[in-house]
């Protein structure tokens, strides 16, 4: 019997039979997330809503040695859901309950399947949202905001979801149920928490979150300011900044991008700008007012163009539409795209564009450029046809050296989108072994089997168990095949 | 290396440090670490080192980009000094810090290994959420980074939020980059009788900054709401709390503000925000059953410093009490530990209560710590 039915005989009897899909056509529809160039069928899916159902699938796996990996509604862009070739996908997305809302605490407990927009839509008639708004708020689940720690627009002055979470149920890679945290904000001991976030699923399976939910604000601001250049965008945006403003958003797009939003939804951007910048402000009505004078002054002073402040909600929706379609959008323009998700020091945007205008000429690819400005978090599309033979791998280089780029500015290789199985080659060029080795300690103490989501972050395991100054002979994982030593 | 390995050494580098350590793990001695030592009282003392490393040597100011928000420096750099250079950007630090320490030197590595922490944790982020990246030194003299100097990186395990907060228990911090704030122009502060008040502040529209509870033994809580930002809106804001509260007055900045109260024990309190006026109901109530004054003082949000006894009577039976009521009252939505107390109170009581997550940071102190030599004791639950 293999490992795999193995695993299936241990869990079919405690199952409905809807919750587990061993048909070969039905399980390829998991064979990706939201990175589509890695595809992998799993061997099993298993379809969990509940935490013991969690709690029984990984404790199969891990009798019997298997990989899971989790999955909630696939739209991570770096392949964290990927899934495991001889492993378990564990389908989180029917774990989709609003367990409570309390304003008063201002707090939810949800299950990891509910999407991120439900929780906002729910809280909103309290005078509640949930902060973090990735770009695919409308679909993304927020386990897996849990697991990428995801930011969003918003998240310059609000935080990233890590600041967003007071409490977890955790799986661990064992199978036991663990607790973490609660409704009040400060337990004691190690932030378990603040590593579970944004650990993409290598240190277990939160099967119940507690979230902070945030006061909706008194007012909203919504601008859309037309630049002759991303230059004079950029600048503005720094005049914004030390001009000493906190804005909940402020977007960037080029020429490129405007082009492809204004194909996709027809978003009415101004016509003939070099780069848009979209502005939100957000809080005390008065505040709102003073600061919007600022932005537009300083946006004036580097020669801005048409300024249009959003009269209503319509409106202001139809801003945002532009923005956060962009990445789709861009599929109007070019029949393949990479996206990528860079980070640089703000204050070397221009530098940073010059020279990624400078490397999309060298390898004859063009590049659309779309970023969380106020944060200097990039999000270059590298566009090609991969009919056209070589078109792929100019695409390819084209966006390797520019994450290279942000590394030699002091940036990162990502800075919302996760390394999952599509950066962890890029990881040792930002950190060194030992930096990386002691990451992974970390794994060791919450996965030392090496069973949740492997392959994932990280370029090469390490080797838990005994430390390795005491270490003798082969390690098991190394014997199985599983694992390399450094 | 022939000469001996001295009980107390200052190291100026990074690599001075790790090599302190090595050796220290290779002579199996235990270590300490000593910041600005305003944290010395809290927590347990712990095994007495067999190095000490005041962390004073290193205190260079690394980068400072007012452009990019972000301010590096070396662990033994003070708070007050670092606001001094983010001043110079017209910026200050992100997270607030309690004045008191901040007064007596501390520092920004001993402020976040103890996760320090001031009123306004409400507008703005907390320290755990602004500390981008750090660099520190293993048990065993390893020297590794995680995280970066911009402000938005999900490259790897966010090491530097297990450090904060980890009391020196898995590695020293030897260098750590954090988020700048604009500098409020003005700030204005409202006060109000009683706690019942400051939930209704803390779910308005008015984004306080801070909404900190304060009660003196025997006598009622006040409420009050420091709001911060350009001078016409905290004006504006300042009226409308005024205005939407009976019996609030404008004021000024209390003089206990961001300063924990005298007291033989302190406990901190963490609870649910909705819990927070019955909270400041339960202590009056066990302050008159037990007899033992407990002073309260904290923020809205739900995190309180409860000093505890009189300076003249042996607090430990009161301690015990206090924590135990409020355990069985806040059952999960609570934790309450001691986080000050005198050396005979620590082996006398439950100091910790039930740790969620407790067997998860025992294995991973175990993982970076084998041998148990970086600050014994000093965590929590005998970490």
């Amino acid at each position: 019997m293999s490992r795999i039915e193995s695993v299936l005989g241990r869990i079919e009897p405690h199952l409905p039979p809807q919750a587990i899909v061993t048909d070969e056509n039905e399980r390829k529809t998991y064979e990706c997330d939201g990175l589509a160039v890695h595809r992998t069928v799993p061997a099993l899916v298993v379809r969990v809503t509940s935490t013991a159902e969690v709690a029984l699938a990984v404790r199969a796996c891990h009798e019997f040695d298997v990989p899971f990996v989790a999955r909630g509604s696939g739209t991570g862009l770096s392949g964290g859901a990927q899934p495991h070739a001889e492993g378990v996908l564990i389908v989180m997305s029917t774990m989709r309950d609003i367990l409570d809302i309390d304003p008063a605490a201002q707090r939810a407990i949800v299950q990891p399947g509910v999407i991120n927009l439900n929780l906002s839509n729910e809280a909103n008639p309290h005078g509640y949202y949930f902060a973090p708004d990735p770009s695919s708020q409308s679909v993304c689940s927020i386990g897996g905001n849990v697991a990428e720690n995801s930011g969003g627009a918003h998240c310059l002055k609000y935080g990233f979801t890590t600041n967003h979470v007071t409490g977890a149920t955790l799986v661990t890679a064992q199978g036991d149920i663990v607790e973490i945290g609660g409704d009040a904000p400060e337990y004691p001991g190690y932030d378990l928490l603040g590593v579970l976030c944004g650990s993409e699923g290598t240190l277990g399976i939160v099967t119940e979150v507690t979230v902070r939910l945030t006061r909706l604000p008194e007012a909203v601001e919504t601008l859309l300011i037309g630049f002759e250049s991303t230059d004079a965008a950029g600048e503005a945006v720094s005049d914004i900044i030390s001009a000493g403003i906190m804005p909940a958003a402020i977007e960037m797009m080029d020429a490129l991008a405007i082009e492809a939003a204004e194909k996709a939804v027809a978003c009415n951007y101004p016509e003939g700008a070099g780069a848009v910048l979209v502005v939100e402000l957000d809080g005390p009505a008065v505040d709102v007012e003073l600061e919007r004078e600022t932005v537009i002054a300083r946006a004036r002073d580097h020669g801005a163009g048409e300024i249009r402040v959003a009269v209503d909600d319509v409106e202001r929706g139809l801003i945002w539409k532009g923005r956060k379609s962009a990445f789709a959008a861009v599929g109007r323009i070019s029949p393949d795209y990479i996206v990528q998700d860079g980070v640089i020091p703000r204050s070397r945007l221009g530098p940073v564009l010059a020279s990624i205008s400078t490397i999309a000429e060298e390898c004859g690819v063009r590049v659309a450029n779309v970023f969380h400005a106020g944060d200097g978090n990039l999000h270059p599309l590298v566009l090609f046809d991969g009919s056209v033979e070589g078109q792929t791998d100019l695409a390819e280089t084209a966006s390797g050296r520019i994450l290279d780029l942000c590394l030699s500015e002091g940036g990162s290789i990502t800075g919302e989108h996760g390394v999952g199985s599509d950066k962890a080659k890029f990881m040792p060029r930002m950190f060194t072994n030992e930096d990386l080795d002691t990451m992974q300690i970390l794994r060791c103490a919450f996965d030392p089997d090496y069973l949740s989501n492997p392959g994932k972050v990280f370029p090469t395991p390490r080797l838990c168990g005994e430390p390795p100054r005491r270490t003798s002979g082969e390690h098991p994982l190394q014997a199985a095949g599983k694992a390399e030593l450094f | 290396m022939t000469e001996e390995l001295p009980r107390l050494a200052r190291p100026d580098s990074v690599e001075e440090l790790s090599e302190l350590v090595t050796r220290a793990h290779r002579d199996s001695r235990p270590i300490g670490v000593y910041g600005g030592g305003t944290a010395l009282d809290d927590h347990p003392p712990g095994r007495t080192p067999g190095l000490l490393i005041d962390m004073g040597g290193l205190d260079e100011v690394i980068e400072h980009s007012p452009g990019d928000l972000i301010l590096v420096a070396g662990a033994g750099a003070t708070i007050s000094e670092l606001n001094d250079v983010a001043a110079t950007g017209d910026q200050q630090l992100l997270p607030d810090f309690p004045a008191d320490r901040t007064d007596s030197g501390s520092t920004l590595g001993g402020a976040i290994a103890t996760r320090a922490v001031g009123p306004r944790r409400i507008g703005r982020l907390p320290l755990r959420e602004v500390v981008l990246g750090v660099t520190v030194v293993l048990a065993d003299g390893t020297i590794a980074k995680a995280g970066g100097k911009v402000v938005k990186n999900v490259a790897g395990y966010d090491l530097a939020k297990l450090m904060t907060g980890s009391w020196g228990t898995l590695g020293i911090i030897a260098s750590a980059a954090v988020r700048l704030y604009p500098k409020p122009k003005t700030q204005g502060y409202v006060e109000i009788p009683g706690a019942e008040a400051a939930l209704g502040v803390l779910g308005s529209q008015v984004a306080p900054a801070a909404v900190d509870i304060d009660r003196s033994p025997g006598t009622e809580a006040t409420t009050v709401v420091m709001v911060e930002g350009l001078p016409e809106s905290v004006e504006s804001r300042t009226r409308q709390i005024i205005e939407a509260n009976p019996g609030a007055k404008a004021g000024i900045e209390p003089s206990w503000w961001a300063r924990r109260a005298q007291a033989p024990v302190t406990i901190r309190a963490s609870v649910s925000p909705a819990l927070v006026p019955e909270l400041v109901a339960q202590i009056a109530r066990l302050e008159d059953t037990i007899g033992y004054p407990i002073q309260l003082r904290g923020s809205a949000m739900g995190v309180f410093d409860l000093g505890v006894g009189g300076l003249d009577t042996d607090p430990t039976i009161a301690t015990r009490v206090v924590l135990e009521h409020l355990r069985t009252w806040g059952q999960k939505q609570l934790s309450a530990t001691v986080l000050c107390a005198p050396a005979s109170v620590w082996g006398d009581v439950d100091a910790w209560g039930e740790i969620p997550g407790f067997g998860l940071m025992r294995t991973i102190k175990d993982q970076f710590d084998p041998d148990g030599l970086l600050s014994p004791g000093r965590g929590i639950g005998g970490l």
